[in-house]
């Protein structure tokens, strides 16, 4: 390698450690504040994705990408975070929503420890199962609140919900895989 | 070496279990700032909302042709808002002395909750209290449930927490009733029998749904529904009909809030 070339890579070398810093930092801003992005998002999914009165749970969604990718401790603590942000009406104790989708996402996040994740189609079908036991959990838990709760209409229109989410896991592995690589 | 490293991952295992200890402490413990927090996410829901134009809020941001395009839109949508408040006026005209507040729905869980609640971009500084009655137009919608300083929550009348008196009129004498939300698109309407001795009447379908005078919810006699048809649900000996909402709860975009004059 002549002296020149070699100089020139040694002034590229920080400009490129640069870059990938800029990115790491970008991606934790992002991080720091996807609460808040994820919020704005539910809304607008509530808005316009809405179709036969049903539209996905995007912190649902959120919670469980998290936890198929992080270790226990930090996808219950961002599920618990999503799930004090998301409950905003007095119908259930506050706290009560968080500790539910925190309880879910760390058994989501100790299942892909003991299963094989090279397995094809493992995480799909663990998230798609637990999309329906969160959205599930979540009508068990407001009909044991609130007794006029009619079961049944409300089941149908969780499994519709989650079936939603399903549909929008290849964005979400998307977007993980796009922030898993910086 | 083996033994300590399992002793020092121990506590990182049981990580989530403290998260959710702390979550169900939250719910359960009597902490003062309880509501304070959830006053705080709701006013955030609010901000966000108000922030993103697609999430129900109000801010318009476009190219200049969009731009006539969105205020167009936004003329229409305020002479909406304006018939309604007329149509609230009209509906409280003669009446026990009222004010009239309105405000715009922001949504809160939108189609993904088996709740039907949403926001008002109106809370405590414009006088809005928990319990007011809120309409659309001339049909009762729902109740305040809780409320924060620039914000309030509103249970809808299909939610399973919403209860109300209310009274079919016919020429043969009012039936009188409780509607409540079940979580469904229709309200179940029970009649109630006010003399021991005479049948238990029935709900037909067609019949107008109002407010009844009694209620303590709503003392003007805002509808709330048609009956679609009429059931007797298994295990229970009286005959119920399911009421149909005027409007699609889910979808309003401003409401009125009545507040009676003298609780001020």
């Amino acid at each position: 390698m002549s002296g020149a070339r070699v100089a020139r890579s040694r002034r590229r070398a920080p400009a490129r450690g640069g870059r990938e810093a800029d990115g790491t930092a970008l991606v934790g801003v992002l991080a720091l504040t996807s609460p808040l992005w994820l919020l704005a998002l539910r809304q607008t999914c509530g808005t316009t994705l809405a179709v036969g009165g049903a539209s996905p749970e995007v912190f649902g969604l959120a919670a469980g990408l998290v936890a198929w990718t992080r270790p226990a401790g930090r996808a219950a603590a961002f599920a618990a975070l999503l799930g004090l942000l998301g409950d905003v009406s007095n119908a259930l104790p506050y706290g009560l929503d968080a500790a539910r989708l925190a309880l879910l996402a760390a058994a989501v996040s100790r299942l892909r420890c003991a299963l094989a994740t090279d397995l094809p189609g493992a995480s799909a079908g663990v998230l798609a199962a637990f999309l329906l036991v969160e959205r599930a959990s979540r009508v068990l838990l407001l009909a044991a609140w609130l007794p006029g709760l009619a079961l049944a209409p409300a089941l149908a229109h969780a499994v519709l919900s989650a079936l939603y989410g399903v549909a929008l896991l290849p964005v979400g592995f998307a977007l993980c895989r796009t922030l898993g690589e910086r | 070496m083996a033994a300590s490293t399992m002793r020092r991952r121990r506590p990182q295992r049981r990580r989530h279990w403290w998260v959710v200890a702390g979550c169900l402490a939250l719910a359960f413990a009597p902490l003062p700032g309880k509501r304070r927090a959830r006053a705080l996410a709701l006013e955030l829901h609010r901000k966000v909302a108000r922030a993103v134009p697609l999430a129900g809020g109000s801010a318009a941001v476009g190219a200049p042709t969009e731009r006539e395009r969105l205020l167009a839109a936004e003329v229409v949508r305020l002479k909406r808002a304006l018939l309604e408040a007329n149509s609230s006026s009209e509906l409280v005209r003669g009446r026990a002395p009222v004010e009239l507040i309105p405000a715009e729905v922001l949504p809160l869980a939108g189609g993904a909750d088996a709740l039907h609640r949403v926001a008002l971009a109106r809370g405590r500084r414009d006088g809005v209290e928990v319990g007011l009655p809120v309409i659309a137009g001339d049909s009762l919608v729902g109740r305040v449930a809780e409320v924060a300083v620039g914000t309030c929550e509103v249970v809808l009348a299909t939610d399973p927490s919403f209860r109300v008196r209310a009274s079919i009129a016919r020429a043969e004498g009012e039936v009188e009733g409780l509607l409540r939300g079940d979580g469904s698109e229709t309200l179940a309407f029970e009649p109630v029998l006010l003399k021991p001795d005479a049948p238990l009447p029935a709900p037909r379908v067609g019949e107008a749904v109002t407010a009844s005078r009694a209620s303590r919810l709503c003392g003007i006699p805002a509808v709330l529904g048609v009956v679609e048809r009429v059931e007797r649900p298994p295990g229970l000996g009286l005959v119920q009909g399911r009421v149909r909402p005027l409007r699609a709860l889910l979808d309003l975009e401003r409401v009125v809030v009545v507040k009676p004059k003298d609780t001020r």
